[in-house]
């Protein structure tokens, strides 16, 4: 079992967190009826627990940018942060950015508080020690482009997010993954789904399931 | 058709020799020998010399009596009546019609004419005329009638409908105002097995197949209350493997003969059955279901279900399932097992949602397209030419259900291009809980036929007015054709998938999860089989009150509250009186004919809340109003009464004025959420319909007549949606039969109808209440 950091990237101000009041019974399930967007998203600690360098064979698509950009390289990262954080929602919700890219999203991790989530290299400036991880402002990641990414690191950026060292980084950081494309690094993923996330069960089968056709 | 026999009598020679310098001249119908059938007409006419006076007389005998002088050819009996009495015109002509009785016994009964004219040139002053004979005959023509239906405690006392739920009565009503050739008659009412006409003409032998065989019934003159029978307990079968409905002919045997034949009543000649008997439709249908998981690629992986034999049955339609944001496309079984043991392809696919809902768009067209592309791998190749792509059904469930009218839209623009399919092999969307992002420039189903359904306790695309991206009923009402509606009280919106886990809804008298999927399989087989391969009798279940039909598996309890709208199609040749698209100002409808109110606080405007909350304000009149956003162009019409009565008054022009090519008046109708009005009433609102001819007779029905009403919105609070308890307002369709107005001879007379009218108060229904409206229609179905 890897090491599971607990490095807090994000300042953790009193009340970064508004949870409206609403204190969530034992056993009452999290929702998006029950569990309001944070009134500040940058301030929604979460840190990074494990990152893996990875190159794919065949570029993918980084569907969660306005640009659809090509990619081939990146992380493929862990984050642990409150699972009030990652309730998932059909309505907008805070998109997650590591530096300037916004991070796709493998599992939902409400349970857990962990996400495993690819962070794609686009134009390979990705920097795990200055590129803080950070929930920006709710909407869907295909409406964000380069600049809007841009915007949304300088707003965090101002409201005290801070990457982690490269020390940290040390600590966290995993060893190369190379596969053959995106389906292959989901596949990949399910794993740490599984380590960190494993009661979301369908999805982690679901990414295992026999691939035909090639 | 009339027949007529040349008889040589004898009788007939000697009174035309005896009389011939003066003798006046009787025919029926312009013949002296004629064959009439029962409860026709028959035209006399009586000549001689001008202006005298003239009498006609009938009997059942031909004499020869004698008389004054003369043989008459008539018998004198206690039977001889007067059938016409008058004057010759200044042509020496007396015609009039006289109709002969309409009870098929009389059949093969000779009636005997002889006409007399006053005539002081007659040497007896009493011109007698020729006899003529009348042989009455049953009719040549089958009569086709509505027959089978439910009994209805106030008026119009009795529902012709296609589909009764199996272990249901069955029973069978004729109203002798409309079909007076009944009464006095005892005839034998069969229940069949279903013919197409071209059978009945072949073989029109009548064998019940109901558990109490043929039921005798006397029909008596006055009211359809007294002409109404059970014509089974509820022991027909509804077995129909993986069809929905049973069907049979219902037909009354007014000469007990046996046979089909001319004068009988039947419900179901052509090519619709008279009644459909429909097993519980939330349970499986026949067929053992394979399912299989596979993965084409990143964003391909998909769950297969399909019927395990479905080789023998050949090619057969796909349903495609494109889950939400945070769900997962394993999530389906309820909609997958349940389609595919009818027969069905359902294939379930992973979503790319959490980019958004153009993403999720881009995964239903791909997997739409990787599916019908590799039909030789999946599987095995289990699948290839057994997938019917003629009409595939898209559904989708939250981001998935907009991403559906999204990928749609890209279709019909043009903007993608699949390498199998294109915009006209989507035949149907149905979406469960949508969001609308994008609004009407991309999240549009333009012409495809489009359901949709809504949980009024969603806790997440939550319909409150402060976040368009929550209001689901948007995409509903951007639907340019045929479209239909579900809305649920109670219900969550993880309610719909079987992932587990949260329900995500809000508000009193919550729904489970597994009475939502109940709901949904008994709703969406009729629906597919409907839309998909045009079952007949599945039409009830989308178009009629839930309150009036549902599905026998579906749940019952107070918190189980079902709307449905239903809008039937352009091309369905249907009258839109008003759906309030042109011609916006209230007094002058869509169609262009005038509108008068004496209902309060007319408003018509887009279907919008203009604020963002449902807190009653006055100057917010479309209140609690969902269904469209700002940039949408739905339009209706609210209004007010308050404890006096009130009326929505439609002026038909000549050219709609015969209704007789259309079976309902259909409309769209709710309650203003959080209205004084709706809460000091917080029940259904019942009004009434009613017709008024050119003639100034009118009728009208009251809608809770049939069992339902409209309903009061879910009563739901929080969200920020403001004060009070109410949500968004929900439509529901209400539609009457038009011949229901003749019942007990009400003489509207449906050729010319001048006024179609919706009356409020306490005279009609309700005293008080807030409602909206829209699609007023005649429709064809």
């Amino acid at each position: 079992m890897n090491r599971i950091g607990t490095i807090c990237i994000a300042a953790v101000a009193a009340g970064a967190f508004v949870t409206a009041g609403i204190a969530l019974q034992g056993g009452q399930e999290l929702d998006a009826g029950n569990t309001p967007v944070a009134s500040q998203p940058t301030q929604t600690p979460i840190s990074l627990v494990e990152a893996h360098p990875f190159r794919l064979l065949e570029p993918a698509t980084h569907f969660y940018r306005a640009e659809a950009p090509s990619y081939d390289s990146g992380y493929l990262v862990v984050l642990a942060t409150a699972p009030e954080a990652l309730v998932p929602r059909q309505v907008a919700e805070p998109v997650l950015y590591l530096g300037d890219e916004t991070v796709e999203r493998v599992n939902v991790g409400h349970e857990s508080g962990y996400l495993v989530g690819i962070v794609p290299n686009v134009d390979g400036s990705l920097d795990l020690t200055a590129d803080p991880v950070f929930f920006g402002a709710p909407t869907l990641p295909e409406s964000i482009d380069a600049a809007g990414a841009r915007t949304e690191l300088e707003a965090a950026l101002a409201a005290g997010v801070r990457a982690a060292g490269a020390d940290e980084v040390e600590r966290v950081l995993g060893e190369l993954v190379e596969v053959l494309d995106h389906q292959e690094l989901l596949t990949t993923a399910s794993f740490l789904v599984e380590q960190y996330s494993p009661e979301e069960v369908d999805l982690i089968g679901g990414l295992r399931v026999e691939r035909i056709g090639r | 058709m009339r027949h007529t026999l040349r008889r040589l009598g004898t009788p007939l020679a000697l009174v035309a020799a005896a009389s011939a310098s003066s003798a006046s001249d009787l025919t029926l119908d312009g013949q002296t020998s004629v064959q009439t059938p029962v409860g026709d007409s028959v035209q006399v006419e009586l000549t001689g010399n001008p202006l005298l006076p003239t009498l006609v007389l009938a009997d059942l005998g031909n004499g020869p009596v004698n008389l004054f002088g003369e043989s008459l050819p008539l018998s004198f009996t206690f039977a001889t009546t007067v059938v016409g009495q008058g004057a010759t015109d200044a042509n020496g002509s007396h015609t009039f019609p006289v109709t002969m009785p309409s009870n098929p016994a009389l059949a093969g009964t000779f009636v005997y004419f002889l006409g007399l004219i006053v005539d002081g040139a007659d040497p007896n002053n009493l011109d007698f005329s020729n006899g003529a004979e009348l042989e009455l005959v049953l009719p040549s023509t089958i009569v086709e009638a509505n027959l089978a239906g439910e009994s209805l405690v106030r008026y119009p006392y009795f529902q012709y409908i296609r589909a009764i739920n199996e272990g249901d009565v069955v029973d069978v009503a004729v109203d002798p105002n409309l079909y007076p050739s009944v009464v006095g008659v005892t005839a034998d009412i069969y229940v069949t097995a279903p013919k197409t006409q071209l059978g009945w003409d072949a073989d029109p032998t009548l064998v019940d197949v109901s558990s109490d065989g043929a039921d005798s019934f006397t029909f008596v003159a006055g009211s359809i209350q007294s002409n109404r029978v059970t014509v089974d307990p509820g022991s027909l079968s509804a077995a129909a493997g993986d069809g929905l409905g049973v069907g049979y002919d219902v037909v009354v045997d007014l000469n007990q003969n046996g046979i089909l034949d001319g004068g009988d009543l039947i419900d179901g000649y052509g090519g619709e059955a008279g009644v459909y008997i429909v097993h519980d439709l939330t349970q499986p249908g026949p067929y053992t279901v394979r399912e299989v998981l596979y993965n084409g690629g990143s964003f391909l992986s998909q769950d297969l279900y399909y019927p395990q034999n479905i080789a023998a049955l050949g090619p057969r339609p796909l349903v495609v399932v494109s889950h939400g944001n945070g769900h997962n496309y394993q999530w389906y079984d309820h909609i997958g097992f349940h389609l595919a043991s009818y027969g069905y392809i359902v294939m379930s696919h992973s979503n790319n949602t959490v980019p958004g809902v153009f993403s999720a768009s881009t995964t239903t067209l791909t997997n739409t397209d990787y599916f019908l592309g590799n039909l030789a791998t999946i599987d095995g190749g289990a699948l290839l030419g057994l997938v019917d792509d003629s009409a595939i059904t898209w559904i989708g469930h939250s981001r998935g259900g907009e991403g559906i009218a999204i990928a749609y839209d890209r279709l019909v623009d043009g903007t993608y291009v699949a390498n199998n399919f294109d915009e006209t092999n989507i035949a149907l969307l149905s979406s469960i809980a949508p969001t609308d992002f994008l609004g009407p420039t991309q999240a549009n189903p333009h012409g495809v036929d489009y359901h949709l359904w809504v949980g009024q306790a969603d806790a997440d695309v939550n319909g409150c007015a402060n976040n368009d991206i929550a209001q689901s009923f948007h995409l509903h009402d951007r639907a340019e054709d045929l479209r239909l509606c579900t809305t649920l009280h109670g219900v969550g919106h993880g309610a719909f998938h079987d992932g587990g886990g949260s329900l995500v809804a809000s508000g009193p008298c919550q729904v489970t999860r597994p009475e939502t999927h109940d709901i949904m399989r008994g709703y969406l087989l009729p629906l597919v089989h409907h839309q998909i391969l045009g079952n007949i009798p599945a039409k009830d279940y989308l178009t009629r009150q839930w309150e009036d039909i549902k599905p026998i598996g579906a749940p019952a309890g107070n918190c189980i509250v079902v709307d449905l709208t239903y809008r039937d199609s352009v091309d369905s040749g249907k009258l839109v009186i008003d759906d309030f698209q042109t011609n916006n100002a209230a007094a002058l409808a869509s169609s262009g004919i005038p509108v008068s109110f004496t209902v309060a606080d007319v408003t018509e405007d887009r279907l919008d809340d203009q604020n963002t909350n449902f807190t009653h304000i006055v100057s917010d009149e479309m209140n609690g109003m969902t269904y469209g956003r700002s940039n949408d162009t739905s339009r209706g019409l609210v209004f007010s009464f308050d404890g006096a009565d009130g009326v929505i008054s439609y002026d038909l022009s000549a050219a709609m004025a015969d209704v007789t090519d259309y079976t309902h008046v259909s409309l769209r109708i709710c309650q203003g959420t959080r209205h004084p009005l709706t809460i000091a009433v917080l029940k259904d609102v019942g009004f009434t319909i009613a017709l008024v001819d050119g003639s100034g007779v009118e009728n009208d029905i009251q809608i809770a007549n049939y069992g339902g009403g409209v309903e009061e919105p879910y009563q739901r609070t929080g969200f920020g949606c403001g004060t009070g308890a109410g949500w968004a307002n929900e439509f529901e369709t209400i539609r009457v039969r038009l011949t229901d107005f003749l019942a007990d001879g009400s003489g509207v007379d449906l050729t010319d109808i001048d006024k179609i009218e919706l009356r409020f108060g306490p005279s009609w229904g309700s005293a008080q209440g807030r409602l909206g409206i829209d699609d007023l229609e005649l429709t064809t179905d």
